[in-house]
């Protein structure tokens, strides 16, 4: 905490709260409003409860934030080692909201040295590197090479690559059973080709949301033409027809057209022609269905 | 009774040179037994480098009296694992098996473990689901390995497998009956094996040979016995040290015993904590009383030797040189459970303390591990400006290692780390692992990586070597990727080198008959040397692996085959090398039914480099630097030196992260007596307080390794707690005066930005032939033409390059003016099928090399077909003639006596019915607009009208202006037809923007061909390419930052 800086009583008092291990706690707030804080102050506080420091798991999204979090408790504990009874008392009382009793001062003093030879170290972690260490130490029970890596960044793009190169060939074969692959590549392949296609791929499998589920699938058509603003039964030829008559309507056209003759510049002409030709022309015909 | 003579050298003192003086003052025997000379006596010391240092200063000390050395014995100590030093030859069991053969047969043992699994009982995954704990060979190599380990540990601390089934509590067992199925292998087969083979266990051989020592020792006493510098880690050395320790005439000099603990500290080490009542089952024994620095010199004391730490004498200077340092590590490091005193001291005697203890200690904070090896480095090289100053950085971490002695190249001082290189990482390894990597399949990126190594000769010298693969890549692997294997690239050589032309890029043209030579002498070289090892050959099927890598040996020593008159003497690490596969070739690693470990061709390189990485090259005594040493932890525990850089001081390098491995957990591992992890915390943690004593001490640490946050050494967390932030700050500031250093080591001078470049070659330089592309880019970027036409210079292709939209556009020119030219006058019926049957000829090649290019091309061009034959035949309909490809080319006379020749290749001139001639574009890439055509940046269609207009095309002439015209394919539409014509608000006709672009020409020509003017580059920044190839070579990118702004008009 940024010395200085008065934190409200209200705040103080929410944050012990939350950081009273007693409590299942769910902390929502912005950045800066000392989240983080919280979490140490509930890791310290289980640690000042006589929680072996080996039984406790505190997962984070960010390796930065796990590094943070382990200093900043390694800091605060030896903070302590060295403070005088009174102002430890006080430093405690703070945290904890109750006088501590004195052999919990003694406690408190040990809980540094303690927390950091935590064996296998203080399990402050990424979710990442806490699943990544549960497979290493049971490979046999889940299955997986016992000193598997995890795929750097351009393996993972090399290998993804040979699949997608894997897709497009069994699309273009028209390999049977996979008819339905060679249609979605007839579709697609109008529209996308070369790097379009291969970024439109690779979002596809990045969000594995397309769903194989029909109704699943209808839901979420549903959902995006919800969000484009069209209606149940508006379709592609729908918006061309709004585009084109919504605005000036084609029973005007004929007349705009002899006013444009009327400059006798060749370039209104020709507009004047188009105009015509269009007017005219019969109702377009209703298109494909948009989504 | 007499009291067992039992020592202890104080950290921070030189150990070997103290040693040597009391063996040569008489302090160790007491003048015991009268008479006996040094001569008489026998030495331990944990290695034998450490025995031979010994030796010399013993020898230093005798003056020039020829002396006789006492008998000098290493105890083989070492971090894990095995010792190679173990007095092995002194045990009567039979002899231990070579190491490459245990691990490799466990290695087949895993293999058949898994292929052999029964699924039902054990594994719980779906059927068909493959068992991968195995994944791959090298998998298996690392399960032996760990496997080993355990074996190992088991042996070490004397322990029964039968303990294991036991030590299964059973509400794990059905979890556990998996692993315990697994470890069968070294408790049920393995016994068998080593018996069949009339060998023994190497950890078992040792504790035997160890205790035959000890036997040896109570039995018929000799001179002095003396044993220096073990912790006593290993049980066996333990009771080794103790049987030296209870005869009359032996004595034991212990590294570091900590006589500065309080009694309290001292008892909380170990004894305390494994009687204490507040042990939880799932969390072990307190696990902090192993990682306490003076764990195993405390267990060795009152367990093996049964002496009170106040028994133990001091050897050294009576000065109290070091004791505030000593008293300040003790204190810092003192057991957990009594860190409660720290707050007993007052803060200003704790300050007194920190100031006098830790006077002369320097803490490096560095942000990453760059700026701490340049830190480092600095810090040694300061030492070496004081004559006669020794400086030694002391670390775990072997990348550290590798940087700060690459960093130390600054000035020329070259050190190794003695704490040695792994073969896999030494240049023959390497090499090695490049050869089966390149076996494989010979890609062309992996035959020029192995060819790029310098050991690879074939028989060559080097310099030929290097030649022929120069003219082989030029030849053969740049560009369109040749068909796989050396077989393949063989025809690609020979293909190419038949059509040579002038359209081939102008490095390949530039390429001698003797270059072309070479190169195939160096395929067929290469063929011969992967004969028997080559993954094309081999591919299908399960393979010996172990087998082969004969086969690779063999095509190694083809690949460093010296040339005839020039033989050469094998290094060190290739030395190794061949030992290594020597010992592959002399492993019996199969079963009675012969087999071996087995894997498939592409598994092997990872198999080979998992056996080349577990072995250590010792450094070379030469390399090493006199004064300057950088060492691992092992080699700097008799460390004697002016300055210490400690390095690495980070959670999970120094100390190293405690992991149980994945046979047992650490409740597990307790319950059997096995020492947990923590127990090398424990002796880095005594590392650390050894090297830490030095009075002239620098630490370092970084906050970020491989971009991670680090959390900082617990040893170092420690120290900042006890001594507060002032004394702490002060520490900092002491090191960050080397950062400091360094960043101004690496702070460059400041360098004016170049001018756009505008080169004057002359005019006698600029080319009298362009075509007219070459002319728009004379227009857009002249530097370009400088550097193409005058310099003759050309970029390399990229190394087998997949097809790219540019070759695309290729196959589909082609294609087209196939079909145009089959029949020039009349279309026939079947157009559509003749025009097909053009498109599968033309995309087959990329449809066997790359169908999943070929998925996406070929339906385009399907879609293309049908729109562009419609084009077709409406073109045709008042078409007389066409005609493909037609080359032009006019020349003018620009100044007196000079011409200058304009070419240019249309890709259909049409011949009307009226009479009128049309020129036709087919652009698969971006069509420029009327505008940018008007402008005169796009000047090819108005130039190609040029020429016609001039009669330089065969195909037709005409003096009128010709329609022109863009076919524009892909997108969308398929096919889109453009004419060029004048933009709007241009009042010019045509003929008028043809005549402009002819006389621009020529004024541009006398420019550059008369009065010389300097080519400069992209002088119109928004009309360049966004990326042309000699943008390097000008500096765009510096000059365009400077602001330099553009001047001039286009044509």
């Amino acid at each position: 905490v940024t010395s200085g800086l008065v934190v409200p009583f209200a705040t103080a008092r929410d944050q012990r709260r939350a950081a009273d291990p007693a409590a299942s706690a769910w902390v929502s707030a912005n950045a800066g409003s000392g989240k983080t804080k919280v979490l140490t102050d509930r890791v310290i506080r289980l640690l000042l409860a006589g929680t072996p420091p080996s039984r406790i798991l505190c997962l984070t999204f960010t390796k930065a934030a796990a590094a943070n979090m382990t200093i900043r408790v390694f800091e605060q504990l030896g903070r302590w080692v060295t403070l005088d009874d009174l102002k430890l008392g006080e430093t405690l009382a703070e945290l904890t909201g109750e006088r501590p009793a004195p052999a919990l001062l003694k406690a408190a003093r040990r809980l540094f040295a303690r927390a950091i030879e935590t064996p296998g170290g203080l399990k402050l972690e990424t979710i990442h590197a806490f699943c990544e260490r549960v497979l290493h130490l049971v490979p046999f029970e889940a299955n997986v090479p016992a000193r598997f890596a995890v795929l750097d960044e351009s393996k993972t793009d090399e290998l993804l690559a040979l699949a997608r190169g894997r897709v497009l060939i069994e699309a273009a074969s028209g390999a049977p059973g996979r008819e339905d692959l060679t249609a979605a590549m007839n579709v697609v392949g109008l529209d996308a080709s070369g790097d379009t296609l291969t970024g439109l791929l690779d979002a596809a499998v990045r969000h594995e949301g397309v769903p194989s589920d029909p109704d699943e699938l209808r839901l979420r058509i549903a959902r995006l033409r919800y969000a484009l603003g069209l209606a149940a039964d508006e379709e592609a030829g729908d918006i061309r027809r709004a585009m084109l008559e919504d605005g000036i309507r084609p029973a005007e056209w004929p007349e705009i057209a002899r006013e444009l003759r009327r400059t006798r510049s060749s370039t209104d002409a020709k507009r004047a022609d188009a105009l015509d030709a269009a007017a005219s022309a019969g109702r377009p015909t209703r298109g494909s269905r948009l989504i | 009774v007499q009291q067992a003579r039992v020592f202890t050298i104080p950290p921070g003192l030189p150990f070997l040179p103290i040693l040597a003086d009391a063996l040569t003052g008489g302090e160790l025997s007491d003048g015991w037994p009268a008479g006996s000379s040094l001569a008489d006596s026998t030495i331990y010391l944990p290695t034998r480098r450490a025995g031979r240092a010994l030796a010399h200063l013993l020898a230093e000390r005798s003056g020039r009296r020829a002396i006789l050395l006492p008998r000098i014995l290493p105890l083989g100590e070492v971090d894990e694992g095995l010792a190679t030093d173990a007095p092995s030859e002194r045990s009567e069991l039979p002899p231990a098996i070579p190491p490459l053969e245990r691990r490799l047969i466990l290695t087949r043992l895993v293999q058949r473990w898994a292929a052999e699994i029964d699924r039902d009982r054990l594994l719980r995954i779906a059927p068909g689901v493959p068992f991968t704990v195995p994944g791959s060979p090298a998998d298996a190599v690392a399960l032996a390995g760990d496997l080993e380990a355990l074996m190992d540990a088991l042996a070490t601390e004397n322990v029964d497998w039968s303990a294991l089934e036991d030590a299964v509590e059973i509400d794990l067992s059905r979890y556990f009956r998996l692993t315990l199925d697994f470890v069968r292998i070294a408790h049920e087969h393995w016994p068998a094996i080593l018996a069949e083979r009339g060998a023994s266990d190497p950890a078992r051989r040792r504790n035997a040979a160890l205790d035959a020592e000890a036997a040896r020792i109570a039995e018929a006493p000799g001179g002095l016995i003396v044993a220096a510098g073990s912790t006593g880690s290993i049980p066996s050395t333990a009771r080794l040290l103790a049987a030296i320790a209870g005869q009359p005439n032996g004595a034991v000099v212990l590294p570091g015993l900590d006589l500065d603990l309080d009694e309290r500290g001292w008892r909380a080490i170990g004894g305390a904590a494994a009687t204490s009542s507040r042990r939880r089952p799932g969390d072990g024994l307190d696990p902090g009383v192993y990682g306490h620095p003076q764990f195993l010199l405390k267990q060795l004391l009152e367990r093996y030797l049964g002496l009170e730490r106040g028994q133990v004498r001091v050897l050294g200077p009576s000065e109290k040189a070091g004791t505030e340092r000593r008293r300040l590590l003790s204190d810092i490091l003192r057991p957990a459970d009594t860190t409660d005193s720290w707050a007993d001291t007052s803060p200003f005697e704790r300050l007194v303390l920190a100031r006098a203890g830790g006077d002369g200690i320097a803490i490096i904070e560095a942000a990453d591990e760059r700026e701490e090896a340049l830190a480092i480095a600095v810090a040694l090289r300061e030492t070496l400006a004081e004559p006669g100053r020794r400086a030694a950085l002391v670390t775990p971490d072997r990348n550290l290692a590798r940087r700060v002695a690459a960093e130390l190249g600054r000035w020329g001082v070259q050190v190794e780390d003695t704490a040695g290189l792994s073969l896999a990482d030494s240049p023959a390894g390497r090499l090695a692992r490049l050869a089966a990597e390149a076996a494989i399949d010979f890609q062309p990126a992996a035959i020029l990586a192995l060819l790029a190594h310098p050991l690879v000769t074939l028989g060559w010298p080097r310099a030929q070597t290097e030649r022929a693969t120069a003219a082989l890549e030029i030849a053969a692997l740049r560009g369109p990727a040749p068909r796989p294997g050396l077989a393949g690239l063989a025809t690609a050589l020979a293909v190419r080198r038949d059509a040579r032309s002038g359209r081939d890029p102008l490095p390949r043209r530039r390429l001698a008959d003797e270059d072309w030579d070479l190169a195939a002498e160096l395929l067929d070289r290469l063929a011969r040397a992967f004969a028997f090892f080559s993954g094309r050959e081999l591919d299908d099927g399960v393979l010996d692996l172990v087998a082969l890598a004969g086969c690779h040996g063999h095509a190694l020593n083809e690949l460093t085959a010296p040339a005839p008159d020039e033989p050469r003497e094998p290094s060190t690490d290739e030395r190794a090398l061949d030992a290594l596969f020597d010992e592959l070739a002399s492993a019996a690693v199969e079963d009675g039914l012969g087999r071996s470990v087995l894997g498939r061709f592409g598994e092997y390189p990872a198999f080979f480099a998992s056996l080349a990485r577990v072995r250590v090259l010792a450094p070379e005594p030469r390399a090493t630097h006199r004064r300057v040493k950088i060492l691992g932890l092992l080699e700097a525990r008799l460390l004697d030196t002016d300055r210490v850089v400690l390095g690495g001081l980070d959670e999970t390098i120094w100390p190293p992260a405690a992991e149980t491995d994945a046979f047992l957990n650490r409740p597990m591992r307790v319950k059997l007596g096995l020492t947990p992890p923590e127990r090398r915390i424990g002796q880095t943690a005594h590392d650390f307080v050894q090297a830490l004593a030095v009075p002239d001490a620098i630490v370092t640490r970084a906050q970020k390794r491989e971009g991670k946050p680090t959390v900082p050494s617990r040893f170092l967390e420690r120290m900042r707690a006890f001594v507060g932030d002032a004394a702490w700050s002060e520490m900092v500031a002491r090191g960050s005066r080397y950062c400091e250093l360094g960043a101004r080591l690496d702070h460059p001078a400041p360098v004016a930005a170049p001018k756009r470049p505008a080169p004057r070659p002359g005019a006698a330089r600029f080319p009298r032939r362009l075509s007219v592309t070459a002319i728009e880019t004379l227009v857009r970027d002249p530097y370009a033409i400088y550097a193409r036409h005058v310099l003759r210079l050309e970029p390399l292709d990229r190394i087998a390059v997949p097809p790219s939209s540019a070759d695309r556009g290729t196959i589909i020119h082609d294609i087209l003016a196939g079909f145009a030219s089959r029949h020039p006058d009349i279309l026939p019926p079947e157009a559509d099928q003749l025009l097909l049957q053009l498109g599968l000829d033309a995309f087959r090649p990329i449809e066997t090399a790359y169908p999943e290019l070929h998925a996406l091309w070929w339906p385009a061009f399907e879609r293309f077909m049908p729109v562009f034959l419609d084009w077709e035949r409406e073109r045709r309909r008042d078409a007389v003639a066409v005609h493909v490809e037609s080359p032009g080319r006019v020349e003018f006379e620009f100044a007196p006596g000079e011409t200058f020749a304009l070419t240019g290749r249309a890709d259909r001139i049409e011949v009307r019915a009226d009479g009128r001639v049309a020129i036709v574009d087919y652009k698969t890439g971006v069509v420029p607009t009327n505008k940018m055509v008007a402008v005169g940046f796009s000047p090819q269609m108005t130039l190609q009208a040029a020429i016609l207009m001039r009669g330089g095309f065969h195909a037709a002439a005409s003096p009128d202006p010709p329609e022109l015209l863009y076919l524009k394919i892909g997108g969308k539409e398929v096919a889109t037809e453009r004419a060029v014509e004048p933009p709007k608000g241009d009042a010019r006709s045509m003929a008028d923007i043809v005549a402009a672009h002819r006389d621009g020409l020529l004024d541009l020509v006398r420019q550059y061909g008369v009065d010389g003017a300097g080519y400069l580059s992209r002088p119109y920044p928004q009309y360049a390419r966004t990326y042309a190839p000699y943008d390097h070579l000008a500096r765009v990118k510096e000059w365009s930052l400077a602001g330099d702004a553009a001047e001039g008009a286009p044509l």
